[in-house]
């Protein structure tokens, strides 16, 4: 388990991190999200002690030290290898770095490779490669030691839809191995499809935090999607309805107040007459986002 | 400490495997083959051969026999057919008529003036002799005759101690010079390159959440040092080769022979003193060039970085090369003990004897607590140095490092 208790960082006069706590529970998926500059990043930078903070970090119960190193597989946000290096030599380096024999790398690398789908041979260089054959093959050299703690800075930029899913699997083959993950990400669907919990931060704060499915329905079912002739201005004098907001397929999208008036809402509408589409969730994780973001971001 | 060896082994190993580490360590071999060759086979008759003297004097003879220059040979036949051999360049004649010695050379050449002397000398001892016994003197009046002037040195260093007479110390100054600034040099710029790079590639954070960025910079430090023994060994070994093998070389053992006192006595000096200062000077100097190569985003900028290491050792060596002719002034005695030019000067100051070793000792104690300092401090900030990636300078990625 992670846990991050008071953390506050500055770099010289300016603060970055105001008083963030978060806890990844073992064998879960934290999510984090945020603006950019809003400290993902410097998060994970704590968390390997690239940078000096205060505040106190500990994964199971003890301070990080030397000995977790070994354990840790991080995937930075800036991705690169050594060109030069052939793939079977720079997972080697690296892996050997996390105290994973040499020899033992060689015979699980092709297969490494071919579940990710990564063109070419060991022995290729790693400049010969397209750069997502790159990204892919940094990740394995983060995920070949089998650590306990996984730390991905955005692991799904620069991906097609194709290795982003792939990408995904692994991370879900990880989490059912028992792995500890934490990521960021800007795009809020990836971690509500991948996650058990989220911490979201603005600005250095932490703004929300909880498992995904609470938080979702502590916003209550304030969503109704529903197909009909009125018009916004008519939509908008129904009871309870703080906004609507046109969807692209003929859908509005009224946001309420409270739940509590779906009801009431339901009956206005359909009083004597044919409703193709009535649908009442709560918020998507992307909604809550911008709303706790405010409304400038990205 | 095993994570520190593996980055030690991998520095090592990318380094060596090179083209131009390769080509940087050869090349001296192949230059001096070749001039080596080319002297070889032009100079091939003209080296290693005697003079043939011809005598009927048993104290010529005997001396004749001592001499490196000459050879004895019993007939004026057999030492023309020696020389019609080219076995040896020309001979001398020696006849004694009633006492008098007198002698010819026979040659395609003039005699060299060293040679010539040496016989002259010979002759004179032997003529002597002839002069007394003819002249049939008293025990005691031969006495008297024989005495001789009595010569004593008694050399003050009164005036500023230099080297420019002593071939040995100008020997061990120029070769500790040029080592040392060859080592620098290189190695300056291979470990600015090597951090560099790998700063640009912008991994630093994968191998970081894997060690202490302070323990990787070790292993780099220990990595590139690994560098530098291996390229002093092969120089040591191939210098050792020649050293060794170079009396049973033809025509190359006369000169070594010659030489081989001064060679022996200049190792002496550089294996003391001077070695201990290049390993300081060069560890120093090779820290530094990390911070330098850390500081910059971008490897092509890693040149520039070094330079102000670089003007900092080319006045290390400009002004030891001075010291040839200037001698030991007071601005020498003081840069002695400044770490980093110390390493060019104070050894400098002991070959020519205007240091004492406790003074060589104490510099060295200044520059080995530099060195040690600066490697604590520098492998402290390191890690932020290089996390610090944005193309902001030198100087802001300083500042910036000490903020984090
Ligand atoms: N080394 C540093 N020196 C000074 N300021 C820094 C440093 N690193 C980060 N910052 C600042 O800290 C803030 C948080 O940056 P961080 O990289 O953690 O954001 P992020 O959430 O990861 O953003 P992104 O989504 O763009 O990756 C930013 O304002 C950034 O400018
Ligand atoms: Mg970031």
């Amino acid at each position: 388990m992670l846990k991050i208790e008071h953390l506050n960082k500055s770099f010289g006069k300016t603060q970055v991190l105001f008083d963030v706590s978060l806890n990844v529970p073992d064998g879960r998926i934290l999510g984090l999200v945020g603006k950019n500059g809003s400290g993902k990043s410097t998060i994970f930078h704590s968390i390997l002690k690239f940078v000096d903070y205060t505040g106190k970090i500990s994964i199971d119960g003890h301070t990080f030290s030397a000995k977790d190193y070994d354990d840790i597989g991080y995937l930075p946000e800036e991705r690169s290898l050594m060109p030069k290096l052939t793939i079977a030599d720079q997972v080697s380096f690296l892996a050997s770095l996390k105290g994973m024999p040499a020899k033992k790398v060689k015979e699980e690398l092709p297969d490494w490779m071919s579940r990710l789908a990564v063109k070419g041979i060991p022995m290729d260089k790693i400049k010969s490669l397209s750069k997502g054959n790159q990204q892919k093959v940094q990740m394995i050299a983060t995920l070949i030691h089998q650590p306990k703690l996984i730390i991905l800075d955005e692991p799904f930029s620069g991906l097609d839809p194709v290795n982003v899913d792939l990408m995904k699997q692994l991370i879900l083959e990880e989490k059912r191995q028992g792995a500890t993950i934490i990521f960021s990400d800007h795009d809020m669907r990836n971690v509500e499809e991948l996650c058990d919990d989220v911490v979201m931060i603005n600005d250095g704060r932490i703004v929300l935090n909880g498992p995904v499915n609470e938080i979702k329905n502590s916003f209550g079912l304030t969503r109704i999607f529903v197909r009909t002739d009125k018009g916004v201005a008519e939509l908008m004098t129904l009871p309870g309805v703080k906004d609507v907001v046109l969807q692209n397929n003929g859908v509005k999208l009224l946001i309420l107040k409270d739940e509590k008036y779906g009801k009431e809402i339901f009956d206005t509408l359909s009083a004597g007459q044919y409703i193709q589409t009535f649908d009442q969730e709560p918020p998507t994780l992307d909604e809550i986002f911008k709303m706790k973001a405010g409304a400038r971001h990205e | 400490m095993n994570k520190i060896w593996l980055v030690a082994k991998e520095t090592y190993r990318r380094e060596v495997k090179t083209w131009s580490y390769l080509l940087m360590i050869f090349a001296p071999f192949l230059f001096f083959f070749l001039s080596f060759g080319i002297g070889m086979m032009t100079a091939s008759n003209s080296d290693g051969n005697y003079i043939g003297v011809v005598t009927a004097n048993p104290a010529l003879k005997q001396a004749v026999k001592k001499s490196d220059d000459f050879d004895n040979y019993a007939t004026k036949a057999k030492a023309q057919k020696a020389y019609k051999d080219e076995d040896i360049d020309g001979y001398v004649l020696v006849e004694q008529n009633n006492n008098q010695l007198s002698a010819t050379y026979y040659s395609s050449e003039k005699m060299d003036d060293d040679v010539k002397s040496e016989l002259m000398a010979n002759l004179h001892a032997v003529q002597q002799q002839l002069n007394l016994s003819q002249a049939k003197l008293t025990a005691k009046q031969s006495q008297v005759l024989a005495t001789q002037v009595k010569f004593k040195q008694s050399v003050k260093h009164t005036e500023k101690k230099s080297f420019s007479s002593d071939p040995v110390k100008q020997i061990s100054f120029w070769a500790l010079l040029i080592i040392l600034y060859m080592l620098v040099i290189t190695y300056t710029q291979v470990t600015a390159q090597d951090i560099a790079t790998e700063k640009g590639t912008k991994m630093m954070e994968v191998i970081f959440s894997s060690m202490p960025g302070g323990d990787y910079f070790t292993g780099k430090i220990l990595g590139i040092f690994g560098e530098i023994v291996t390229q002093v060994l092969i120089y040591v070994i191939g210098f050792a080769g020649v050293y060794f093998a170079a009396p049973y070389i033809d025509g190359f053992s006369g000169v070594f022979k010659q030489y081989k006192p001064m060679i022996d006595q200049a190792i002496g000096n550089l294996a003391s003193w001077g070695l201990l200062f290049t390993i300081i000077g060069l560890v120093l100097f090779i820290i530094f060039a990390a911070f330098c190569g850390a500081l910059v985003a971008k490897s092509e900028n890693a040149n520039k970085a070094v330079g102000p290491l670089s003007t900092l050792m080319l006045i290390g060596f400009l002004f030891t090369l001075n010291m040839s002719t200037s001698g030991d002034t007071m601005f020498a005695q003081v840069l002695s003990y400044v770490p980093f030019l110390s390493s060019f000067v104070m050894p400098a100051r002991v070959i020519m004897g205007a240091a004492s070793n406790w003074e060589a000792a104490i510099s060295a104690v200044i520059a080995l607590a530099a060195t040690v300092g600066s490697f604590i401090w520098i492998r402290k900030i390191y890690p932020s140095l290089i996390l610090q990636t944005d193309d902001v300078g030198p100087w802001q990625n300083f500042k910036r490092s000490l903020l984090n």
